[in-house]
């Protein structure tokens, strides 16, 4: 699919953002992965000890090698190759007290039935069925439980000269096998099967492996020799980087000045009863000190990084068909996980589905339904997790992400226009309250432009909607691929089409809303449509809405009209609303969705006196009573709700003969404010005159489109009572509530 | 010999599996059909075991939209999962496809008449197909008309050249390829102007062997039974 090609393009064409640790998202090379490290031993080329700190919480994200098994292990299983926790570490960690089971070298018995951890039976039939091995086969024949099998392999104290040689059962030796030929028979067995039994492998082994092989490195070397000799818990309590008891670990410090690694792993338990981590689930990360070698740590030594990748995709067997590439080359059965956060368990490619009906029929095993590469699932799955990171838009189970394929920064769909302009002086011209239609459309224009200029037309814009139906699965829900100038363009026709008078968000130092002309975001639209709803719903709904929304900026159509009737009902029932701004909030966004779906109508944001349609006319109207009453209550300081502001529900629903109640009721204070009042009675004598004979007497219930009438006439009468505005909305204390993001 | 067709396919949703998620379960569409695809269209249309099919060209007619939709698909144990499927929605395609005879069917030379087949093929268009025609899975249904092809304005007509990556074209399956083997094909997709001119099946250099299969088509009697036609 498109994507995932755009996906490899995009890893490869970024290549030098590999590794940079500065921002808080980066790519990774491919066969690493992140995690937390807390303390950092530094040892020389012989492998001898030198120091170790605690490291800080703020210095610990570190870049580890990773296997494809370790990197998507849940709890204690798999090792990873060279920085791990002191349980596969520490060859001493069973002697200093250890609780969890140590991964460090194969035990010197014989297995145990949890700890063969055989996943798929059917490969491990495979493999010795298809073994060349006289002994094995004769073995295999005897029709053992695995379990039995491999044990009575590992009993046979010759065997490694047995497997060597391919003699049968009939050259087994007669000598008593001794704990370290266990040892080194579970090490061959791992080497026979080793697809079957890739997750029985341990530290020691996987990181002997690697050092010896020809992409092995001095300062891999030196871990390896300083990690045979097993002192590492000893080294670090002589160290004091932690600390012990008469040779056990302590598990909880109980006086004050607690060491450094006690603030990072406390120990103890939890209020629900369960262990927290303590100081022996430390995660160490090394240096290797070597004169003349700038780079002595290894989790950023790039050498390292290649080492790893060039002796992980050598030793992995499994050829095949990349359905990426169209190569011929090494295969996963494993993909990574972790794409939307760090701990996101969903896979975007997932192939052990044993109970669906997804791949059965035609195919009998995953891999002859699809097979990917490799390199290449790393590569995307690398190039997908740093893009998320850096300008993905997260709404709960939900990811929206969008990106230039050669990398550049490109303007941000999701924002409303305040946000989305990052320039002082643009945010400047908007802002300001004598900004105008004209003003506006050159503002964009101006940004716009910045833009095209970076993003030549060549540049590939791809936008990727990811969302998980169950846990453990994520699936493309939205994807688009434009050229940059198609892209510019919708943004600028939907900041165009969709612009208003807005007032989002409450700002509590200017103790007003921040004002500004443009379009709000879709999260913001999602809210106003849904807002009242509570719990869970208001969730589902909020994702499912917001995802309605973004193909209208993107591929310029309407927005959907259940969504804009919606709005218009909400925002109708002013009462519903506790704060004032919050309704001038929902105002705004309601009447540039209106504005946006019917722009052929071409309405206008500032007031139309020659428009005579009949729900403008009603808004302006309402708008035009409101004024009225509430200067009249300024002036006479009550603090009440207008009649207007009330009856606007039932306005909404039967115009005519509420508007006779309203403007019956209007007579005191027209009595009231003498002759200030008669502005607004020429006011009502115009828009009466506007009217066709039919449209006012009908009593049929307004569209949306009142509530353009009304805020345009509003905004109009605005200047004789400003001050009545900020009185109304100082009266009505609120804390910050932002929703435009 | 006479042997080209040109039809009109279009509905109200597609779902050109993609392979890469199908094995997942949250199934995404190619944005363009395969040829496999529309192979299956038009053999859904008319075919017999005679000839095969090939499709020459397709031309997308209208924008390429996707939309997704929440589905329960069964467990085969019982019970059910949830997933996210993504369409594509309101699509049409014009195609134009040959028929060419299938020589491993040696039982079958006395079918091979010209004329005969492609005059049904014609007027099965017309009738709208035989069987039910779905766009990619089943729950696509279509409908199928007669067109002429490169005729009417298609929303792709002056887009250039757009890349589809590598993508799934068809299966080889043992009765058209003489072999007792399945086969998987791939190619490097590409949209000129609104139309994608597919290579044949033997073109197709990137393939993928699935797995051994061998061909079980029933025993054919011949086209004179005994006593049928007096």
């Amino acid at each position: 699919m498109s994507w995932v090609q755009k996906l490899y393009d995009t890893y490869n064409t970024c290549e030098n953002s590999i590794g940079n640790l500065e921002a808080s998202s980066y790519l990774l090379p491919i066969c690493h992965t992140t995690q937390q490290a807390q303390i950092e031993i530094t040892i020389n080329e012989k492998g001898d000890f030198i120091n170790a700190h605690v490291v800080s919480k703020e210095a610990s994200k570190t870049i580890i090698p990773a296997t494809e098994d370790s990197a998507g292990r849940t709890r204690g299983t798999t090792p990873h190759p060279l920085c791990d926790k002191l349980q596969y570490v520490a060859g001493d960690y069973l002697l200093f007290g250890g609780d969890k089971q140590p991964f460090f070298q194969s035990s010197n018995k014989l297995f145990e039935k949890d700890e063969i951890k055989i996943e798929d039976k059917s490969i491990f039939i495979l493999e010795c069925e298809t073994n060349k091995n006289q002994l094995i086969r004769e073995l295999y024949n005897k029709k053992l439980s695995p379990l039995a099998f491999l044990n009575s392999l590992i009993s046979i104290s010759n065997l490694e000269y047995l497997l060597e040689s391919n003699f049968g059962i009939s050259k087994i030796s007669n000598e008593q096998v001794t704990p370290e030929i266990i040892v080194r028979n579970k090490n061959l067995l791992i080497e026979v099967f080793k697809n079957s039994m890739r997750k029985t492998i341990t530290y020691s082994y996987l990181l002997e492996k690697w050092s010896n092989s020809k992409f092995g490195n001095r300062k891999i070397q030196a871990v390896f020799k300083y990690i045979s000799k097993k002192q590492v818990i000893s080294d670090l309590v002589k160290s004091k980087v932690l600390f012990s008891q008469n040779n056990q670990l302590i598990t909880e410090w109980k006086e004050n000045n607690k060491p450094e690694i006690f603030k990072l792993l406390p120990g103890g338990k939890d209020n629900k009863g369960n262990n927290k981590s303590w100081q022996a689930d430390s995660f160490i990360r090394w240096i290797v000190e070597i004169p003349n070698e700038l780079e002595s740590k290894l989790w950023r030594d790039t050498l390292i990084w290649k080492s790893w990748i060039d002796f992980n995709t050598n030793s992995i067997e499994n050829k095949g068909f990349c359905s990426i590439t169209g190569e011929n080359s090494i295969i996963t059965y494993n993909h990574p996980a972790k794409i939307r956060s760090d701990g996101d368990k969903a896979k975007l490619f997932s192939s052990n589905d044993k109970d669906g009906f997804t791949f059965r029929g035609r195919f009998s095993h995953s891999i002859e339904a699809c097979s990917i590469g490799y390199k290449s699932s790393q590569k995307i799955h690398s190039a997908l997790r740093w893009l998320i990171g850096k300008q993905g838009y997260i709404n709960g189970s939900q990811v929206f992400v969008a990106w230039a394929t050669s990398g550049n920064d490109i303007p941000d769909y999701y924002k409303d226009t305040l946000n989305l302009f990052n320039d002082e002086t643009l945010i400047e011209e908007i802002s300001s309250p004598i900004s105008t239609a004209e003003s506006y459309a050159n503002t964009l224009n101006k940004f716009i432009t910045g833009y095209t200029v970076k993003l030549r037309n060549t540049n590939n814009i791809v936008i990727l909607g990811l969302d998980s139906a169950s846990e453990g699965r994520l699936s493309v829900i939205f994807y688009r691929e434009l050229t940059s100038s198609e892209f510019l363009e919708r943004i600028k026709k939907w900041h165009e089409t969709c612009s208003w008078w807005q007032e989002i968000g409450f700002d509590t130092k200017l103790k007003k809303a921040k004002s500004f002309i443009g379009a709000a975001s879709p999260k913001g639209i999602a809210e106003t449509a849904f807002g009242n709803l509570k719990g869970e719903n208001k969730n589902k709904i909020v994702k499912a809405t917001i995802e309605r929304i973004l193909p209208c900026i993107i591929d310029g159509g309407k927005i959907p009209i259940d969504i804009v009737v919606q709005c218009v009902q909400r925002v109708s029932n002013r009462i519903a609303y506790e704060k004032h701004w919050e309704w001038n909030q929902a105002l705004g966004i309601t009447c540039s969705i209106y504005k946006q779906h019917y722009y052929e109508r071409g309405y206008s944001m500032s007031l139309e006196k020659d428009r005579n349609t009949r729900d403008y006319l009603f808004g302006r109207l309402l708008a035009v009573a409101d004024g009225l009453e509430s200067w009249a209550l300024y002036e006479s300081d009550e603090k009440r709700e207008t009649n207007a502001a009330r009856l606007m529900q039932r306005f909404s629903e039967q115009p005519n003969s509420t508007w006779k109640i309203i403007e019956l009721s209007l007579s005191p204070y027209k009595a009231r404010l003498k002759s200030g009042a008669y502005k607004y009675n020429e006011l009502i004598d115009e828009i009466m005159c506007l009217f066709k004979t039919d449209d006012f007497v009908s009593n049929q219930k307004l569209s949306g489109e009142f509530l353009l009438g009304y805020h345009c006439q509003r905004r109009n009468l605005k200047p004789a009572k400003k001050e009545n505005d900020s009185e109304i909305e100082n009266s009505n204390e609120s804390t910050e509530h932002s929703l435009g993001e | 010999m006479e042997n080209k067709v040109n039809f009109k396919v279009y509905g109200k949703f597609a779902l050109f599996t993609d392979p890469l998620t199908k094995v997942g379960g949250e199934k995404c569409s190619y944005h363009i059909p395969t040829y496999e695809a529309l192979k299956g269209v038009i053999s859904s249309v008319y075919w017999k075991p005679t000839f095969i099919w090939y499709i020459d060209k397709v031309r997308v007619m209208n924008r390429i939209k996707t939309q997704s939709k929440s589905v329960k698909p069964l467990n085969y144990n019982g019970g059910n999962t949830l997933s996210i499927y993504s369409y594509l929605s309101d699509v049409e395609y014009q195609v134009q496809a040959h028929f060419e005879w299938n020589l491993f069917r040696a039982d079958l030379e006395k079918d091979r008449i010209s004329g005969k087949h492609h005059d049904v093929a014609l007027r099965m268009i017309q009738k709208g197909g035989r069987r039910d025609v779905f766009l990619g899975t089943r729950e696509c249904q279509a409908y199928i008309e007669p067109c002429t092809f490169g005729v009417e304005k298609g929303y792709y007509d002056e887009s250039d050249e757009i890349a589809y990556g590598l993508m799934f074209h068809g299966f080889d399956y043992p009765d058209e390829i003489g072999l007792n083997e399945l086969h998987a094909r791939f190619w490097w997709t590409k949209m000129l102007n609104g139309i994608i001119e597919f290579p044949k099946p033997d073109n197709c250099k990137i393939k993928k062997k699935v797995k051994n299969m061998s061909a079980n088509p029933p025993k054919t009697i011949g086209l004179q039974e005994e006593g049928l036609l007096i």
